[in-house]
């Protein structure tokens, strides 16, 4: 596209303006807002630190989910099967720390789980070379159909059994910090696990080898392949990581019910919420964070609502996380690029 | 169309050559369900019961007798739409998991439809309620497709997310604007007014003439894949979108278009689960059938007749499991399983390593 001479040195300070504009606004509503009894109580909601709180337990499973795509999507294979990697996970979460009495065997069943589901999408999508899609979508109909039946075998007293969850662990000093104690300090230990997850994964993508290695094969397969690296090995290792890692997202799911319950259908969306927050966050670790935190702040900000009663009817702000997903989708997705070879299989030489 | 990450040309061709295949489109889907069946049976001898028991149980439960033929038939009509229409779409490259969602505002429209307008002649009526759950569906499904075309947001997300939102939707609606006056404080609508509901084909059972709609659509959704310049766009399309861009077809406009027909078609669905025997519109009325619909397309390897036979096993499977469970003492669940597993030996099957394999094998035999 060609753009005419002073294109963005106009461009600039006018996108500048547009966001003074904006906070301006802002800033007025707040004022507006905090003239109305209804709006002085949303607000107070928003201050809360519960608030921030609740967001960060309802992000986590959504970012562990969302760093796992992030992987295999890095390496150039769609991972639209998250949905059933968290959902048995959840499951498997649920019943070892129901049967191990203690959540660490929940986490690690989780990652089993989760890692083989992965074998499962990379044997269809690699070796088989299935459309990768088409193969998220069976699996998610098999992680339907697998956690309603193994419920129903293993639980069929119907009631309702709280597994062992996670302690909470406040951080010496900064849990006394005034508003970031309870806000950011005082979480179970799966939460500051998944957070550090994050520089974790930022430090194997862009500066370790391997992680080269598997951008690489994301971009271009056939380069890869030219310098002598195995492209499908790769992809498979890819694929199984990014199982056990979303897997451990059912894991942070189960507690995130607060009482370590299970139930049918229990990730109701989360994963595709999750793939979302893949591409909110440009295919970096840090940016995947923000786009699962946001849908987070959602869940957080229509449970209390609810409890507030603001007299909207809770049907509708059950959808308000769907919908800020929904309009963050559709104004972000206009200029996401992420990597060139994702979703083509790749055939080596000679290979049928 | 924006060249978006998530739709390159060659996994749309994929799906192409997989549906081509005729050995992958008529013999696969019988060998993959004799497969699940064979592997349910394992799992049911695993869990102590007697396979040929459960399995006669389940044959009894739903093609036994004409009661339990006419309910099977019934609970086939819906997954046969909303399959139809997301056979369509895949073949179009445009991935709609959104029949739920569709579904739902169809039958949305047509108790709102159905529930009002008293004193309307009884046929002119019905067509009306039917037509609302058509274009209500249909524009439940045209938005992701919108946004697909004009803000390049994935379909396959944004049909998902609105699923969620349409269901919300109708429990808010049941709950408060359409809910049944009364004493009654039960999420329910009102009633379809008793004129407006399709005949009964068949005396003493549900079976009614949505059949015939879903048979209509089925043969129509042939014809016009086979026969029309629409149904060569929407292939060319699902096939390779730089050819067909090459060859002056527009890729956005039949992205919309296979995008509302699929909608509608799911809202079709809607409307006969309401028109046809429900009456009333429940909150969480049918959850399922949107994600069974998938499965049935996915099944039948994306062919409309085969599609037919699909929603007929997947019907059989669900009626059956009632009497499977009562009968044979196994959980109604583990027919769930049996369905997956032959969607998962469907796509194992059909995929192009093992075609590629069924090839030089063949090759082989004849020199």
């Amino acid at each position: 596209m060609t753009r005419p001479p002073g294109f963005y040195a106009a461009g600039r300070p006018r996108a500048r303006l547009v966001w003074a504009g904006a906070g301006l606004a802002g800033a007025l509503g707040l004022l507006l807002a905090w003239q109305t009894e209804l709006g002085r109580g949303i607000l107070t909601i928003l201050a809360a630190p519960e608030f921030v709180r609740a967001a960060l337990i309802a992000a986590t499973p959504l970012l562990l989910a969302a760093l796992g795509g992030l992987i295999s999507e890095l390496s150039g294979v769609l991972n639209m099967a998250l949905e059933s990697m968290m959902l048995l996970g959840a499951f498997a979460a649920y019943t070892a720390s129901d049967y191990g009495h203690t959540p660490w065997a929940g986490l690690a069943a989780a990652g089993v789980v989760g890692l083989l589901v992965g074998l499962l999408h990379a044997y269809f999508t690699i070796t088989l070379r299935a459309n990768q899609i088409v193969s998220a979508v069976a699996l998610n109909l098999f992680a339907l159909a697998a956690t309603a039946l193994g419920f129903r075998l293993i639980y069929t007293r119907g009631v309702f059994i709280t597994a062992p969850g996670f302690a909470e662990l406040r951080l010496p000093v900064l849990s006394d910090l005034p508003y970031l104690g309870k806000a950011l300090f005082s979480h179970n230990i799966l939460i500051y696990l998944a957070l550090l997850l994050i520089p974790v994964m930022w430090f194997i993508l862009y500066r370790t080898a391997w992680g080269l290695t598997l951008r690489s094969v994301g971009e271009h397969p056939e380069a890869a392949s030219t310098v002598g690296i195995n492209v499908n090995r790769v992809r498979y290792l890819a694929v199984l990581l990014s199982g056990a890692v979303a897997g451990m997202s059912g894991s942070a799911l189960v507690s995130a019910t607060n009482i370590n319950a299970f139930q049918e259908n229990l990730s109701a969306g989360r994963g595709f919420i999750a793939f979302a927050a893949v591409i909110f966050g440009r295919w970096n670790p840090i940016g995947v964070f923000f786009g699962a935190f946001l849908f987070g702040l959602g869940d957080a900000f229509q449970i209390r609502l609810q409890a507030y009663g603001v007299g909207v009817p809770y049907q509708l702000l059950l959808m308000l996380p769907y919908v800020i997903t929904l309009i963050a989708l559709v104004v972000f997705m206009r200029h996401a690029r992420g990597p060139a070879a994702s979703g083509t299989p790749f055939a080596e030489e000679g290979e049928a | 169309m924006p060249d978006s990450v998530h739709d390159q040309p060659t996994a749309r061709a994929r799906i192409w050559s997989w549906m081509k295949q005729p050995l992958a489109s008529v013999g696969l889907p019988l060998l993959a369900i004799v497969a699940a069946i064979l592997l349910g049976s394992i799992m049911m001898l695993l869990m102590g019961h007697d396979p040929l028991k459960a399995y006669a149980a389940l044959g009894r439960g739903s093609f036994g007798n004409l009661g339990a033929t006419s309910e099977t038939l019934k609970s086939a009509i819906p997954l046969l739409l909303c399959g139809l229409g997301i056979a369509f779409s895949f073949q179009a490259g445009a991935f709609n998991i959104g029949a739920v969602g569709q579904m739902y505002l169809g039958a949305l429209a047509a108790v709102i439809v159905g529930g009002q307008f008293a004193g309307l002649p009884a046929p002119l009526h019905m067509t009306l309620a039917t037509l609302a759950a058509l274009l209500a569906g249909g524009l439940w499904a045209l938005a992701p497709a919108l946004f697909k075309v004009y803000a390049g947001a994935n379909e396959i997300i944004s049909t998902i997310l609105l699923n969620y939102v349409g269901i919300y939707l109708v429990d808010y609606m049941v709950a408060g604007p359409i809910k049944a006056g009364g004493a009654n404080n039960a999420p329910i609508s009102w009633p379809v007014l008793e004129d407006v509901m399709y005949p009964r084909l068949i005396p003493r059972t549900q079976l009614h003439i949505g059949l015939f709609i879903a048979l209509t659509a089925m043969v129509a959704l042939y014809l016009v894949m086979r026969y029309t310049t629409l149904g060569q766009r929407v292939r060319v399309v699902g096939q390779n979108p730089v050819a067909a861009r090459h060859a002056g077809i527009r890729a956005d406009r039949v992205f919309l278009l296979t995008f509302f027909v699929s909608g509608s078609l799911a809202g079709l669905a809607g409307a006969s689960e309401i028109l046809g025997y429900q009456v009333r519109l429940i909150s969480g009325f049918a959850t399922t059938t949107g994600y069974d619909a998938i499965a049935v397309a996915l099944l039948a390897g994306f062919q409309p007749f085969l599609v037919g036979l699909a929603a007929l096993f997947f019907a059989g499977l669900q009626t059956g499991a009632v009497a499977m469970e009562a009968i044979a003492k196994l959980p109604s669940q583990l027919v769930g399983m049996i369905r997956v597993l032959a969607i998962l030996a469907v796509l194992a099957a059909s995929s192009p390593r093992i075609l590629a394999l069924v090839r030089r094998l063949q090759g082989e035999e004849q020199p």
